[in-house]
């Protein structure tokens, strides 16, 4: 809620605008890229600022609009939340060994370049062992996220890891992981 | 006869000034980097106190014997030193040629110990006995006493066996350290002194420097250790600060005007990003590498100074494939780039700092590659989110703090366990709110916008034993002050383990209980006064919610959150949890109820309010409240204040700017609703946004 006075500048200043007789055309914001500056020596970059307010809009989307609609306007039911997501039940398999440990992470943030597996492992949904019984979870997941990846690791010297994944196309709303 | 030895006195001494002004420029500028001299024939180093980096400078000064007792003179940008191969004084230029000066009255002997004072145009040289003694000689031309040297004490009188002196960049004082770490103040005008105490460690310090804040630093010959003195302390001690260069002879001068890191020059130093707790910025002494080809990951980054969390710089170096078991191996994978020794600290018992004991690794050779291995952290690590450092380097043995020439340092945010528990991530979740219930906003949902991170550890048995949040306040577009806090429903607050709580506001660990008091169920509390936290730019009325208006302050939480008795999965409640902002006391809060202060709360749609909100308060102007069925916080179409957006975790939800309603910015939130969810449910992405309304 902002103050009266401010409410009265918006609107004297909606009317002076209104009255030059021009439209509120969208004005495209500038990227700021604050991202560290190269320096001449290779692979060192020197750190200006980490502010994150510079990921400001970029290009202008040209969405239509229905006109003369604002939230105000919507009706809901009283028992809708507004909180949309994904539930997804996964099965995690036995332990394969009992001699050494697995550990399991299932994340969302990944990517695959030249058969090298890269995670975001601040993503992860889920980080725990194997067992000698299956386990069963239930992940809440945005829906905007679509694909996971189940990586197993042995937990020993040298180790490399077992990767799986889940797509909700192929998938729907259970996984059940099979090493 | 006299006087014709005068004047080829004179006659020589002029030449020799005149003939090294005409080739000898001074140096541009008073340097923060330190001139070291070493070598029985001398070689000149120009040495970065931050980290101890050093560089050669000359290896020929133009003599075959030693400089000692070197000063940088800020009257005229000229180093000064004792030239052994003409028993007399010398300049030195920005040519980096000694030019030896003939003074009158010279005493006869070589000296090691001497600077220039600030206060005046003079250089004080010093060597003990009773036929030595302190001496000065005027630089200042004007003076009556140019070049002429005058015993200000006897070397008895001032008995000192000190390797080198500095002249103090305020209080006209010369200080030293001698052999056996006992500090001295030198008046230089009467020869007094005043011993400041011993502090704490020995040996042949040769060069001793003064920064422009007054921070003394004093260098060790036999391992180069640099260490920083606080002289004004009571008791001053000698704080470990970087690993310089060591040798069997040194002498040291500085210009004592400049700071130790010259800003106006590309940064060369790379920095943690740890909260200042650990040791993190060059004012605490914080962890510092000189940038060279031995670091990290694939890159490295340079600072000037550390960028401290909530704040950070690029790390890429370690990767924690599991959280850190304790008690148990846990997986990192290391890369780096040339051969150095690995250490990793961490702080096991989460006070804010890394004790010399809280080490995950030591020393481990690694030369130019990845690989993933085993370590062990220890039992005792307490459950939870907690720091770690990796430090990368040539040098073996380093510590969590000070300087070192090269390699990298790398602070994570890291998870610790035990083995047999499970850590569930909730999805991310912005929680947006409107801040004029029970009135009808202007629904741009930026009046406070808020990150909600969180976790949940379980026990094996498939209990929750500790939740974690971890917030980012993202906009402030209220005029009004909020508070805002976190229920966590039909959670009973007795529950808690309070000595194992932990409580972060940007890093910083809070002395004041998180956990709220008089509540039916736990309610924690994270601010009276979101606004408290962050400060506005000019021309801005609100938090980064103006277009133009960037902002680069920023407001962080971390919470952790133990139970004496883990709580049963299926009874615990679900993300987003129930996150609320109320009406600071004795702040204006609308004209319905004027200063409500705590009482006013407002919640996402259907959640409960806290046992602290008035209940008088619902169903008043558009808020059609009906607690009994739990319709919470919602107008009479059904349209809440606060809204949970959960766009995952690669994308950022980007709230509309200032006065721009939210079906402005996001044209399909109307199908959204009007669906009541089944439709366009990702109605928040940035490919459904008009992009010229967010902020």
């Amino acid at each position: 809620m902002k103050t009266h006075l401010d409410t009265l500048m918006i609107l004297i200043i909606i009317i002076i605008s209104g009255c030059g007789g021009e439209e509120d055309s969208p004005v495209s914001e500038t990227l700021i890229n604050t991202s560290p500056v190269e320096v001449n020596t290779a692979n060192v970059t020197v750190d200006e600022t980490t502010d994150e307010t510079t990921d400001e809009t970029t290009d202008e989307t040209d969405n239509s609009m229905e006109e003369n609609i604002v939230t105000s306007d919507l009706i809901s039911e009283p028992d809708f939340d507004f909180i949309s997501g994904i539930d997804l039940d996964v099965i995690l398999p036995v332990s394969p060994s009992t001699t050494v440990s697995y550990f399991v992470n299932i994340c969302t943030d990944f990517s695959n370049e030249n058969n090298e597996v890269k995670i975001n492992y601040d993503s992860c949904k889920l980080r725990t062992s194997l067992t000698p019984q299956e386990q069963s979870f239930t992940l809440s997941l945005s829906s905007a996220e679509l694909q996971l990846i189940a990586q197993i690791w042995p937990i020993e010297q040298d180790a490399q890891p077992i990767n799986i994944y889940w797509s909700i196309a192929d998938s729907g709303n259970s996984w059940n992981i099979a090493i | 006869m006299l006087y014709s030895k005068n004047v080829q006195c004179w006659f020589y001494a002029c030449m020799i000034i005149f003939h090294s002004s005409s080739i000898a420029a001074p140096f541009e500028s008073c340097p923060s980097n330190a001139f070291l001299m070493q070598q029985a024939v001398a070689q000149l180093y120009g040495v970065n106190l931050v980290t101890g980096d050093y560089l050669l400078l000359s290896d020929n000064l133009g003599t075959d014997n030693k400089i000692n007792a070197i000063g940088f003179n800020f009257h005229d940008n000229y180093i000064y030193g004792w030239g052994y191969e003409w028993g007399t004084l010398a300049r030195i230029g920005d040519d980096y040629q000694a030019t030896p000066i003939t003074l009158e009255n010279n005493p006869g002997v070589n000296f090691f110990v001497g600077d220039i004072a600030l206060s005046e145009n003079s250089y004080y040289f010093y060597k003990k006995g009773v036929d030595y003694g302190l001496y000065k000689v005027s630089l200042n031309e004007q003076s009556n006493e140019y070049l002429q040297v005058i015993k200000v004490i006897n070397g008895q009188d001032l008995s000192l066996s000190i390797f080198d002196m500095a002249f103090h960049p305020v209080n006209g004082f010369a200080y030293t350290v001698d052999k056996n770490g006992q500090l001295y103040q030198i008046n230089v005008t009467s020869g007094d002194t005043v011993a400041l105490g011993n502090i704490g460690v020995q040996g042949t310090f040769g060069a001793v420097y003064f920064d422009v804040e007054g921070n003394f630093y004093i260098s060790r010959n036999s391992d180069g250790s640099v260490f920083i003195i606080h002289i004004e302390d009571i008791n001053p001690q000698a704080i470990f600060f970087a690993y310089g260069p060591s040798a069997s002879q040194n002498d040291g001068a500085r210009c004592a005007v400049a700071p130790v890191t010259d800003e106006s020059v590309t940064a060369t130093t790379d920095y943690g990003d740890a909260p200042d707790s650990y040791g993190t910025t060059l004012f605490s002494n914080g962890a510092r590498h000189g940038i060279s080809n031995l670091y990290l990951g694939s890159s490295i980054t340079a600072e000037h100074n550390a960028y401290v969390y909530p704040k950070s710089d690029v790390d890429d170096g370690i990767i924690f494939l599991t959280p850190l078991l304790a008690g148990s191996d846990s997986l990192i994978q290391v890369q780096a780039t040339g051969a150095g020794y690995l250490s990793i600290w961490g702080d096991w018992n989460r006070d804010g700092q890394f004790s010399s004991e809280e080490k995950l690794i030591s020393d481990k050779y690694i030369d130019n590659t990845s690989e993933v291995f085993l370590v062990n952290t220890p039992i005792s690590a307490l459950n939870g989110f907690t720091w770690t450092r990796a430090r990368f380097t040539s040098i073996t043995s380093i510590i969590a703090s000070g300087g070192v020439p090269d390699g990298e340092v790398e602070d994570y945010r890291v998870l610790v366990t035990n083995d047999g528990n499970s850590q569930i991530q909730d999805t991310p979740f912005y929680i947006a709110f409107e801040d004029s219930w029970p009135e009808q906003g202007d629904y741009d949902m930026n009046d406070v916008v808020m990150l909600q991170n969180s976790s949940l550890l379980l026990a094996d048995s498939f209990e929750v034993k500790q939740i974690e949040f971890q917030g980012v306040l993202k906009a402030l577009g209220a005029s009004y002050h909020n508070g805002f806090a976190i229920q966590l429903d039909n959670i009973l607050p007795s529950n808690v383990n309070n000595d194992l709580v932990r409580f972060e506001i940007n890093g910083v660990l809070q002395e004041s209980s998180v956990i709220e008091e008089g509540t039916q169920y736990l309610v924690i509390k994270i601010t009276n006064d979101l606004s408290q936290h962050i400060q506005l730019t000019e021309d801005c009325d609100y938090y980064r919610t103006e277009k133009n208006c960037r902002n680069t302050s920023q407001m962080t939480y971390n919470v952790t959150i133990p139970f004496i008795s883990p709580i049963e999965l299926e009874l615990f409640p679900e993300a987003p949890y129930n996150p609320f902002i109320f009406a600071k006391e004795a702040t204006y809060h609308g004209d319905l109820f004027f200063q409500p202060g705590r009482s006013l709360e407002i919640h996402l749609k259907n959640k409960a309010p806290t046992s602290k909100a008035d209940s008088s308060m619902f169903g008043v102007a558009d808020d059609k409240t009906q607690l009994s069925s739990s319709y919470n916080y919602q107008n009479h179409n059904g349209l809440p204040w606060a809204l949970a957006v959960n766009p995952g975790s690669q994308e950022r939800w980007m709230y509309p700017r200032e006065m721009i309603d939210i079906l402005q910015a996001y044209p399909k939130f109307k199908s959204f609703v009007e669906s009541n969810g089944n439709r366009e449910t990702s109605w928040y992405s940035q490919s459904n946004a008009v992009s010229s309304k967010l902020y």
